[in-house]
């Protein structure tokens, strides 16, 4: 069941309208059923992974909590660590490490048959398993103390708006919503509809449209010219983010209504002047996971420059490998840990011009957003790559640069789509609110929702074509 | 701090106001589009009107049956007072004939006979929104609700029956992308031939030809039933036809046993519902017979209402209604 189906827009409806008919603890009954309910539209059969995840990490944190032994403390932690990563290695990597030790014995020579599965990745698998994760850790950290409901921690983990695709929330954060009486506000409902609706502009008019363009040439990549490849790359900077921020949205919004409040996901990453800053832009509840649950467990930056590193590059790489199991995911964090390698470098050991005059200081930020927009390109263009013979012929394609009516085209056609989105943005970047138009003259508001409610209707694509995140 | 000199201030503390004001203004925009006129494939279907007495003959079916039956030529070949009619439908499927018969029973303008020529892969796409939003009355909206099946097209269909701009998107696309909007069907199938069809029946058009077997939903089927039960209960014969398809057509078909399952599927409704086959199997012809990948060229068109006419003049009189 898609955000972007009528089945869902009925679903929810029932949901909403049990939801205000009922009290605290009959709400959280019923979001539970709900939940595992838009879960087994899915494939019915993996309920039981969850079931099985949201249990062993409910005993896991009560253990945790209980014990005093630091020793008996780390062997619970590295047990469920072990559990849930097992779970998710198994489902979700089992062939792609067969397969690439395969490849691996045969370049020295022996021809071994490891066993491939027929696996079908569980939706949503990577989300709520760290999800998950992040409660028995903080727990461990002495952070947060566990929760005495099952029910309440399973509705914090299977919380339908958010269960699929994140964003994936700290574990704290969403069980004391869960426990405390939820109130719907009028600014809950408004905020709650201008994020749906904003949700699915960014997904079914912009993803969904460019996502035809964005197939086509990675399709025949081999084919093409720098404009091409360019076009082809811009685009699916463009569909990936509108397809999972949109996501996002929409799940943010469909949570407000219900009284939750879900974490923000994006805060305009394609407005990032450096590697770290993109990264405080994109994905913030995997960077922000991934940074205080690897990184610093790691050790941070706190054992050496080197190992700062070090440590940076390995949770890229492990961050791209969440993605999918796919060298170009492995190659694409290995670019971005190195772009924040190269970036923290130079910032500690370069001296970075900081213009004096207004005009400068301004023509000097987008220069460096502009910079960082093309790095973040090439990364989408590994991202993307079917594999790594593409991601090379078409590396090798941005050197054959000839003129072709495609860029005009293309950009035509990018704009004709995405003009709201850039004019949104650039007001919530320039006033540094993202919630800008909710503040607007309601003629201004209304005239926004009646454009995004009208290119959804007129130029949305309404087959329901999946979210891209879902098969991570 | 309100203006004084305004009497209007468009700030309002009521966090809902512009969601509010944008709910009014789709109602009121939808409204007034309701006046501006449809588009050429909902005009089409608004060009079927019940006959004004009930003909003795009249062809049911899709687009292929519209244009590639010639009702007056069969007219003429069976005898001078044998009315037929052509109600076939363009983009319709086996879902429409049964409220077309309704509304015509309604209307006591029930045909003797009918030569229903459906085009077998209609029975596996679906319509619903385009029945529901292009065809449909509110009753007949309410019967199709009834039936359980499909109930979120139903839903999308009625959505597509209040909004103007849903029920034309396509159109409405079009025109603000600055295409040329498609000629109305009824123009497109009096149009000659394009001559270089036979040539531009490239490895595209061909890949775009479905590579599975014959297919029904559970939709179209329910409502195929009725009609055909309908027919039964007023004692109309219903003569089933099969028009001509093109050779590569068949050919790509053949594997996936497409002929064979629907041969199978016509023998099921003879003995269920007392269909006759007048012409069950499908005649392959080459591509110079066709318009596209479907509809049959104005000469060919000829010869087949010929063919049909000649199987007609068998069926002696008393066996219709």
């Amino acid at each position: 069941m898609l955000f972007n189906t009528l089945q869902f827009g009925v679903f929810f409806a029932l949901v909403l309208t049990l939801y205000t008919l009922l009290s605290h603890r009959r709400q959280n009954v019923m979001l539970l059923a709900a939940s595992y309910f838009f879960y087994a539209c899915w494939d019915w059969r993996f309920i039981s992974l969850i079931l099985i995840s949201t249990a062993v990490d409910f005993y896991v944190g009560a253990s945790l909590h209980r014990c005093g032994d630091a020793r008996r403390r780390k062997f619970i932690l590295g047990w469920s660590i072990v559990f849930n990563l097992g779970f998710l290695g198994f489902f979700k990597y089992f062939n792609f490490f067969a397969a690439s030790l395969q490849a691996l014995l045969h370049t020295v020579g022996v021809d071994a048959h490891t066993a491939t599965l027929s696996i079908v990745l569980p939706v949503g698998i990577s989300f709520y398993t760290f999800q998950s994760m992040s409660y028995t850790m903080d727990i461990y950290r002495r952070e947060i103390e566990p929760t005495r409901s099952f029910r309440d921690f399973a509705l914090s983990v299977a919380f339908f708006p958010h269960m699929v695709a994140g964003p994936i929330q700290r574990a704290r954060s969403l069980i004391d919503q869960v426990e405390q009486p939820r109130t719907i506000t009028r600014e809950n409902v408004a905020e709650g509809c201008h994020l749906i609706l904003w949700g699915l502009f960014k997904k079914m008019v912009i993803a969904d449209n460019l996502s035809l363009a964005v197939d086509h040439v990675f399709a025949s990549s081999s084919s093409y010219g720098a404009t091409e490849v360019f076009m082809g790359t811009l685009s699916f900077a463009l569909q990936i983010y509108c397809d999972f921020s949109g996501y996002t949205d929409i799940a943010r919004g469909a949570a407000r209504l219900m009284g939750f409040n879900l974490m923000l996901n994006f805060n305009l990453p394609y407005f990032a002047t450096n590697p770290q800053d993109f990264w405080r832009r994109w994905h913030i509840s995997l960077s922000t996971w991934l940074r205080d649950y690897l990184y610093f467990s790691l050790g941070g930056n706190r054992l050496g420059e080197l190992r700062t590193y070090g440590n940076l590059l390995l949770t890229m790489i492990l961050g791209g490998l969440w993605h999918g199991a796919s060298w170009t995911f492995v190659i694409w964090g290995f670019y971005h840990g190195s772009l924040l390698c190269i970036h923290r470098l130079a910032t500690r050991h370069l001296p970075i011009p900081q213009p004096a005059r207004p005009l400068w200081q301004a023509l000097w930020k987008w220069a460096c957003i502009g910079t960082m927009f093309l790095f973040t390109l090439y990364g989408w263009l590994i991202f993307r790559a079917g594999d790594i013979h593409q991601l090379w012929a078409m590396t090798q394609a941005f050197l054959h640069v000839r003129p072709t009516p495609e860029l005009q085209r293309g950009v035509g056609k990018l704009l004709f789509y995405c003009w709201p989105l850039l004019l949104v943005q650039i007001c919530q970047y320039r006033t540094g609110d993202l919630l800008i138009v909710r503040r607007a003259p309601i003629v201004v508001q209304a005239l926004f929702y009646l454009i995004c409610f009208y290119y959804i209707i007129i130029f949305g694509v309404f087959d329901a074509q999946s979210f891209l995140y879902f098969q991570f | 701090m309100p203006n004084p000199s305004s009497t209007f201030s468009f700030k309002s503390d009521n966090p809902l106001a512009g969601l509010l004001l944008f709910a009014a203004s789709v109602f009121v925009i939808e409204i007034a589009l309701s006046f501006f006129p449809r588009n050429a494939l909902l005009t089409v279907l608004d060009q079927f009107h019940a006959p004004e007495k009930s003909p003795d003959w009249q062809i049911m079916g899709d687009s292929v049956a519209a244009g590639g039956i010639r009702h007056q030529k069969l007219a003429a070949m069976l005898s001078p007072q044998t009315t037929v009619v052509n109600a076939a439908l363009s983009a319709s499927g086996p879902e429409f004939p049964y409220f077309i018969l309704k509304r015509e029973l309604a209307a006591g303008v029930a045909p003797r006979a009918i030569l229903y020529a459906p085009s077998p892969h209609t029975f596996g796409t679906k319509r619903v929104a385009l029945l529901i939003g292009g065809f449909a009355t509110w009753p007949e909206i309410g019967e199709i609700a009834a039936s359980g099946i499909e109930p979120f097209e139903v839903l999308y269909g009625i959505a597509c029956k209040l909004s103007y701009t849903l029920r034309q998107r396509g159109e409405i696309a079009d025109l603000i992308k600055g295409h040329r909007p498609a000629a109305p069907l009824a123009e497109a199938e009096d149009a000659p031939a394009k001559e270089d069809f036979e040539r531009t029946l490239t490895r595209e058009s061909v890949d775009s030809i479905p590579r599975t077997g014959f297919t029904t939903t559970a939709f179209n089927l329910h409502f195929l039933h009725k009609f055909l039960r309908e027919a039964a209960a007023h004692k109309i014969p219903v003569y089933w036809v099969s028009m001509p398809t093109l050779t590569i057509v068949n050919e790509v078909r053949t594997p996936f046993h497409f002929e064979a399952d629907y041969q199978r599927f016509l023998t099921a409704n003879q003995e269920h519902y007392g269909v006759t086959l007048l012409l069950p199997h499908s005649t392959a012809l080459p591509p110079k017979n066709f318009k596209d990948n479907l509809h049959l060229t104005p000469a060919t068109t000829e010869r087949f209402t010929e063919t049909l006419g000649q199987q007609i003049q068998q069926i002696r009189p008393k066996d219709l209604r």
